[in-house]
């Protein structure tokens, strides 16, 4: 669905590219988790995969067409949630009428049914009077509804509550199905783990990883450990309240949860494993 | 709800939908302040009339006042709201919503055009209407001789056909510049755009005179052949080029904007 190669971008004045020599395929059916620390890239590729920014050199293709010409019919199949955004001072129906009218697979019906997700049907809102978190369950509503087969998200949870988080988890799992890819690049990965079927781990310039999670599952193995042989021989440790958090070579096949935070620890401080394991 | 195609119209819709309170609010603002500068002015020129100056028979004493306002305004708010015309994209949350929009680049700009250009004329020529029109009755009430009081009319250009085109493709060519500028500097764009067109005038004005001079003192044939235009051709000149030049920076700005990024390569 999604073609990036050999993608290079640097920003104005900045010597060194934010992202170099990147090459990744995003197929349709998957939620991407796109992570990293501050300033590697994320919301940067975010921006170049919708068009926003233009590549130093190296391209992007949605379905063959590259994104960058912003073409009418492939502004169609994206839609990018950033961290900021603006919504006019309009009802919420009004909103949603005008809006919907430039995305032909919006449904009124999905609509209604992600507002209810986040106890904000019913009432039709003025958008100005809203809080940033409340703007933000209707944008995101608003979002899925568009049922883009291309969907990004710039830190999703960031401004949401609780019970918004839970909501937010439960309707991307909803809207998952063969036609489309969600990315979401967040640092919250405590608010996605469960949701990702694909992992992409940025540092400076570099991709330390992109993987299934069933592959990192199949991998590695991730465990809580009191067992200090154990816990020196693995590739990481990070000390827990109840002993110690440690990742360590997959030997018996035997799958555990994926812990993103130990993975991503890892990814960034043990890049030659990762390569090794993974091949790349 | 399924539509497959979007085009000017629907773009133009969103914009009047998202901002149309903003407009509104802006009309009304200009109305008053229409209203407050037409007061003071009744005020102080129509205390000063003199009921023998026989012109204010045909002519309100107001007209010279009202027509310098009318076009000052046309000018000054026209290249103010010019370069309001890429304003959504100086935040980054706003550039994303504009740019996003699936719609072409040239319905975007066009949809935004239409209401800061033409359609800005023909609402400060409505308000300026009404606003006369206001003080025609009010004053219509108050005074009891009625003899030099008059609507303004078609008459606000206050000049004939020719003077009308001239000064309007000249504000035309302002408002391009502004829209350029815009496009360039999306934000304080009004600033850097009036400091530019500042700095061009006074280049071009030295230049002008250092070559005048040399022309002055030289021998050179072309200059002593007596070649001049006329009047009238001058005027068309000036038009045409007007309209040329406001085509050429609306066209520039339109690839400015259709190349536009969230962060500024250039």
């Amino acid at each position: 669905m999604l073609n990036i190669t050999n993608l290079t971008f640097s920003y104005p004045k900045q010597p060194k590219p934010v992202i170099d020599d990147l090459s990744i395929r995003i197929e349709a059916g998957g939620v991407y988790g796109l992570l990293g620390p501050n300033g590697a890239g994320k919301s940067t590729l975010l921006y170049l995969i919708s068009g926003l920014l233009t590549p130093k050199s190296g391209s992007i293709d949605l379905f063959g067409v590259n994104t960058r010409l912003r073409r009418p019919q492939t502004l169609q199949d994206i839609f990018i949630v950033p961290e900021e955004f603006v919504l006019p001072d309009v009802t919420l129906s009004s909103f949603v009428k005008t809006y919907s009218a430039f995305y032909p697979n919006f449904s009124m019906e999905d609509m209604k049914a992600h507002l209810d997700t986040f106890e904000m049907a019913g009432s039709d809102f003025r958008l100005g009077a809203l809080s940033m978190g409340q703007k933000k369950k209707i944008y995101m509503s608003l979002a899925l509804a568009t049922n883009t087969p291309l969907m990004l998200m710039d830190e999703p949870t960031n401004g949401l509550d609780i019970p918004g988080k839970a909501s937010f988890r439960r309707f991307i799992a909803s809207k998952m199905d063969d036609t489309r890819a969600i990315m979401i690049s967040t640092h919250q990965v405590r608010d996605i783990d469960q949701l990702l079927d694909n992992v992409i781990i940025l540092d400076r310039h570099n991709v330390r990883l992109v993987a299934s999670m069933q592959d990192v599952a199949e991998r590695l193995t991730f465990k809580l450990s009191n067992n200090p042989e154990e816990i020196n021989n693995a590739l990481l440790r990070m000390p827990d309240l109840n002993g110690t958090m440690i990742v360590k070579p997959n030997d018996n096949q035997t799958e555990t949860n994926v812990n993103l935070e130990l993975l991503f620890q890892l990814a960034i401080t043990r890049p030659e494993i990762i390569s090794q394991l993974f091949d790349r | 709800m399924k539509t497959d195609k979007t085009n000017l119209l629907s773009v133009l819709r969103l914009e009047l939908h998202d901002n149309g309170k903003k407009y509104l609010m802006w009309t009304l603002i200009l109305i008053g302040a229409l209203a407050a500068i037409t007061c003071f002015a009744a005020i102080t020129s129509y205390h000063q009339y003199n009921p023998s100056y026989e012109r204010y028979s045909t002519n309100d004493p107001l007209y010279n006042f009202e027509h310098v306002t009318f076009w000052m305004g046309i000018i000054i708010l026209g290249c103010i709201g010019a370069s309001l015309i890429f304003a959504p994209l100086k935040s980054k949350g706003g550039a994303i919503s504009n740019l996003m929009l699936p719609a072409t680049q040239l319905d975007k700009y066009l949809s935004r055009w239409i209401i800061f250009v033409p359609a800005f004329i023909a609402i400060y020529y409505i308000c300026f209407q009404i606003v006369d029109i206001g003080r025609y009755l009010i004053l219509y009430s108050l005074l009891d001789n009625h003899t030099y009081l008059h609507l303004f009319g078609f008459n606000v250009f206050g000049m004939e056909t020719t003077g009308v085109c001239m000064t309007l493709s000249l504000s035309l060519f302002g408002q391009s510049l502004f829209v350029l500028g815009s496009a360039v500097w999306p934000r304080h764009g009004y600033l850097y755009t009036a400091l530019s067109a500042f700095g061009i005038i006074a280049v071009c004005s030295i230049a002008a005179g250092l070559y005048y001079s040399f022309l002055i003192n030289s021998t050179m044939e072309f200059y002593k052949s007596g070649f001049t235009l006329n009047d009238t051709a001058m005027l068309w000149t000036v038009v045409i080029l007007a309209f040329l030049g406001t085509l050429v920076n609306y066209t520039l700005a339109y690839f400015r904007y259709r190349e536009i990024e969230i962060v500024q390569r250039w």
